[in-house]
């Protein structure tokens, strides 16, 4: 648990406290990481990056406007979101969509998540972008066209085309 | 309401915490990093520093004029005192006086006392004399240069006779000449020219106007003081309006928040095991990380100086004092402006590889400009002066970063100089 007490040391720049905020988020940002399919040796960086914004704009938090882990979730994805912007998004043409598919996952169903993950991993990255930011985020496909500069309509045909992607990825494991 | 089967993504990932975190990922490995690149939380940010300075040069020049400005004015008093002033022993006190002196004070003013019979705009000052036990709130007073009239009326000396009263009876008995507050400002009625050369620092706010509203624009800005050098031509009217132009330049040079991370493995050919050129600056953190053998890795952060060529057009009203002039301008200005960007990053993962790009961009935009001036003379016709200003842009500059930010400037300053009259 994160008190307020620790967030204040934080902001005093005191080492333990930092040590305690960074251990506390460190298993949640190493995950949404890997969400977004970020590269194993690129994580230590990006992760670093992350922190620096967390502990330099920590005097920014507002706790009453909600839980500390949604805005550094929201902090973390921003600096993921630069990281792929400069490393240049894969969008995948409309035309190499696929077709139809007639399998969709029971809500009833229990994955793994790591089964999950793996299954994400297969998007291509503007798809699983979008379909991590919409789906598990719950980012409107409005804000998702600001940050990623696209438009709404762009934002909602890569989540169709992502969760057609997911159904057929689906399909081929079950058979 | 049915539920989205991809709802299974967002309950098993929302919270994921991977069984295994990597050691190179646990605090010990990254603190140092992370604690390099964090703000000293005791360091003090410039711009209260720099406004302290301007404030408190400003506080200067301004008592300085008040001092300069009462220290002549006593003078003149001086020299303008009567002799009445001194109690002359050889006035003798009226024996009507003496018996009122223990009549109760009436604390009112009547129309009669105040005006003294007259009013002072339409008559010839009156010479008021007192007698030696005169004092405040006591009665009798005798008036020359007609015959001396005793009278048992009470003259409230703590109130104002009237605005253009000639004098005032001080509470030591003194008689104090008043100036009408009208021709205490003595304005030069000349037109003249002026010319000022001034210079200082200036602080610069980029104000990033985001393309795609990806962040909050404040995590970006970054101000930084750069300086700034003027010189001006004004004609002050003979309505205290005055018209000025002339020349501004500003160079400043500012570090991005954002981007702050580019790495660079650089090494020399044949030498890998020793390399490092840094291209950071000193206010620049310098993250180490080893990734690569056998080279060294730093963080560089992006840069961008802008140098700046404006001419303002301004018009101005003045408040001038013997001594001190005071004068508000404002106006619009053009801006020639070049912004020039720089920065190292690697180009391909993996490969010790340098790149370096830079950008350059030239353009004119319009913007307001906003000062006050304020100058002592020092000399005949020569004045130390400061300044304070704001000039923000109207446009936005045509410069764009990678991550689609531009920006519309705001930048103070403030400046001391010299300006001569002709």
């Amino acid at each position: 648990m994160i008190t307020n007490n620790i967030i204040k040391a934080c902001l005093e720049g005191k080492p333990s406290a930092q040590k305690v905020l960074y251990a506390h988020f460190l298993g949640y940002l190493y995950g949404i990481c890997r969400r977004f399919s970020i590269k194993e040796q690129e994580i230590k960086d990006l992760m670093q990056e992350i922190y620096i914004e967390i502990f330099s704009s920590l005097s920014k938090f507002d706790p009453d406007k909600g839980d500390i882990k949604y805005w550094i979730k929201s902090i973390a994805i921003h600096k993921i979101l630069n990281y792929q912007r400069k490393k240049g998004l894969e969008w995948v043409d409309r035309a190499s969509l696929p077709e139809s598919t007639s399998y969709l996952p029971s809500v009833n169903e229990k994955y793994d998540a790591e089964y999950l993950l793996q299954l994400i991993s297969f998007l291509p990255d503007g798809y699983r972008t979008v379909f991590n930011l919409s789906v598990v985020d719950g980012y409107s496909h409005k804000e998702i066209g600001q940050l990623l500069n696209i438009s709404e309509s762009s934002s909602r045909s890569q989540l169709s085309r992502a969760k057609k992607l997911l159904q057929e990825k689906l399909l081929s494991m079950k058979t | 309401m049915s539920k989205d089967p991809f709802d299974i993504f967002k309950e098993g990932l929302q919270d994921y915490h991977p069984k295994e975190i990597p050691s190179w990922l646990s605090w010990e490995e990254n603190a140092e990093a992370i604690q390099a690149a964090l703000p000293n939380p005791n360091s003090k940010k410039r711009r209260p520093f720099w406004l302290f300075l301007c404030l408190l040069l400003m506080g200067f020049v301004g008592l300085g004029s008040v001092y300069l400005l009462t220290s002549k004015r006593s003078s003149q008093e001086k020299a303008n005192t009567p002799e009445v002033n001194e109690h002359p022993s050889s006035l003798s006190l009226p024996s009507t006086v003496e018996s009122s002196k223990d009549q109760p004070i009436e604390d009112e003013a009547t129309e009669e006392n105040i005006s003294l019979g007259s009013s002072p705009l339409s008559s010839p000052p009156v010479l008021l004399t007192l007698l030696p036990d005169d004092r405040v709130g006591e009665k009798s007073a005798s008036i020359s240069p007609s015959s001396p009239v005793e009278t048992t009326n009470f003259i409230p000396t703590l109130q104002p006779l009237s605005v253009e009263a000639p004098f005032l009876l001080a509470p030591t008995g003194n008689i104090i000449p008043v100036k009408p507050w009208h021709t205490s400002i003595d304005l030069p009625n000349t037109q003249y020219w002026s010319l000022h050369l001034s210079g200082g620092a200036t602080i610069f706010q980029p104000n990033y106007v985001l393309s795609s509203p990806e962040q909050d624009p404040a995590s970006f800005e970054e101000e930084l003081i750069g300086w700034s050098a003027a010189l001006r031509m004004s004609r002050v009217l003979k309505s205290r309006l005055s018209l000025s132009t002339g020349v501004e330049i500003q160079r400043l040079r500012y570090l991005f928040k954002l981007d702050e991370s580019f790495q660079v493995n650089l090494f020399r050919p044949n030498t890998p095991d020793t390399i490092l050129i840094n291209r950071t600056r000193r206010d620049t953190s310098i993250i180490f990380t080893d990734t690569i053998p056998g080279t060294r890795r730093i963080l560089a952060r992006q840069y961008n100086s802008h140098f700046r060529i404006a001419i303002p057009l301004l018009i101005g009203y003045q408040l001038t004092t013997p001594k001190w002039t005071q004068t508000l301008r404002a106006g619009p200005q053009f801006q020639l402006y070049r912004n020039s960007q720089g920065y190292t990053i690697i180009e391909e993962e993996g490969m010790v590889n340098i790149g370096k790009r830079e950008a350059e961009e030239v353009g004119i935009i319009l913007g307001l400009q906003a000062e006050y001036e304020s100058g002592i003379e020092i000399a005949a016709d020569w004045m130390i002066l400061t300044q304070i200003g704001i000039q923000k842009s109207l446009g936005k500059w045509a410069y764009e970063t990678e991550a689609g930010l531009s920006q519309k400037p705001l930048i103070l300053y403030g400046r001391i100089g010299i300006g001569k009259r002709f």
